[in-house]
């Protein structure tokens, strides 16, 4: 039995989450594989009735490292708990948060720093401008450091296309079709969208990467 | 596209990704057909031919714990229970593996080993203009 999707009883999810679980652990080559037939696009649906509004890239990241960290470390889930779809969906969004909490700081540091910008041009022939003497100093520092992030963001685009890819991963964009479109990709389906989108978000992380571990 | 057939491409496509994640971990059988393919210099509907699979059953088959060649029988038990789940010719699957292990072996030696190997290939002479 391979469902896709448990429309039986809780109690027909659970029998099958131990069987799967203890042939697992029993070594049996085909259970990882059954397991990601039977679970990930449940643990995915989960996810996207709960998070109808984030990136389908993100959900599916959850949902594979959730199936992924079980089947590292399958002693982790403990049969007589919760069942092993629930064990899943609680896993693959504890990532998510994670992923989210992450985005959101970054998003938040860039929101930062715009701020201090602003309120830095702002008090520019003001009477009370001395007052600002430190924060201004604190903001030149800012600017040298967006000024390298810049530079870097130069270095490692090879042409005006990822040029652009890169402002937009820079702040925080997390939309596919907002890269689709760049890309000109946006009469492909949607998944093969994400997939492209994807590919091209980890290349520029990586060659950002580089270029900042050769400044640190 | 139906619901029905919208939901099977979700699935498919998740089953892709996760299979092609899978190539980076060794437990998975899909580390060691990704090797085979840089080996033969086969793409997946080439590996598929090769197994006598259709491309989509590559997934899952790329998700099964890859066979365990500690003692010769639970290889052949794991080749079994591999080959009759997906239809495929157990001599086929355990000569892919055998070429594998032999790949990483070979990776694995000491660089003394390797270059005794190098040294010890046949000369190919450039063919003549």
């Amino acid at each position: 039995m391979q469902p896709t999707e448990f429309n039986q009883s809780d109690k027909g999810e659970r029998e099958l989450g131990i069987e799967l679980h203890q042939r697992l652990l029993a070594a049996d080559p085909l259970a990882s594989s059954d397991i990601a037939d039977a679970y990930l696009t449940p643990v995915m649906n989960a996810l996207k009735l709960k998070y109808p509004f984030t990136d389908p890239t993100l959900l599916s990241d959850s949902a594979t490292e959730a199936y992924f960290n079980y089947v590292d470390r399958p002693s982790s889930f403990d049969p007589a708990g919760r069942s092993l779809l629930g064990y899943l969906k609680m896993s693959a969004e504890g990532d998510l948060k994670n992923a989210l909490a992450k985005l959101k700081l970054e998003a938040a540091r860039l929101v930062s720093l715009d701020t201090v910008v602003e309120l830095s041009d702002s008090y520019r022939n003001n009477p009370i401008e001395e007052e600002f003497i430190g924060r201004q100093a604190a903001t030149e520092k800012i600017l040298a450091w967006r000024a390298q992030q810049a530079a870097d963001m130069e270095l490692a685009a090879d042409t005006p296309l990822d040029q652009q890819l890169l402002e937009l991963l820079l702040v925080g964009e997390r939309r596919t079709q907002a890269y689709a479109r760049l890309l000109q990709i946006e009469d492909l389906s949607p998944a093969e969208q994400r997939q492209i989108v994807k590919r091209h978000k980890d290349r520029l992380r990586v060659r950002l990467k580089r270029r900042q571990a050769q400044h640190s | 596209m139906s619901h029905q057939e919208d939901s099977d491409k979700s699935k498919a496509d998740l089953l892709n990704l996760t299979r092609r994640k899978a190539a980076n971990r060794p437990f998975f059988l899909a580390a060691a057909l990704e090797i085979f393919c840089q080996l033969e210099q086969l793409d997946q509907a080439g590996l598929a031919a090769y197994l006598k699979l259709e491309p989509g059953q590559l997934d899952l088959l790329g998700l099964c714990r890859r066979p365990d060649s500690t003692t010769p029988a639970a290889f052949q038990r794991d080749i079994r229970l591999i080959c009759e789940r997906f239809g495929i010719a157990p001599l086929q699957l355990a000569r892919l593996l055998r070429r594998v292990a032999a790949y990483e072996a070979l990776q694995a030696a000491p660089p003394t080993l390797n270059n005794f190997l190098m040294a010890a290939r046949d000369y190919e002479e450039e063919p003549d203009e």
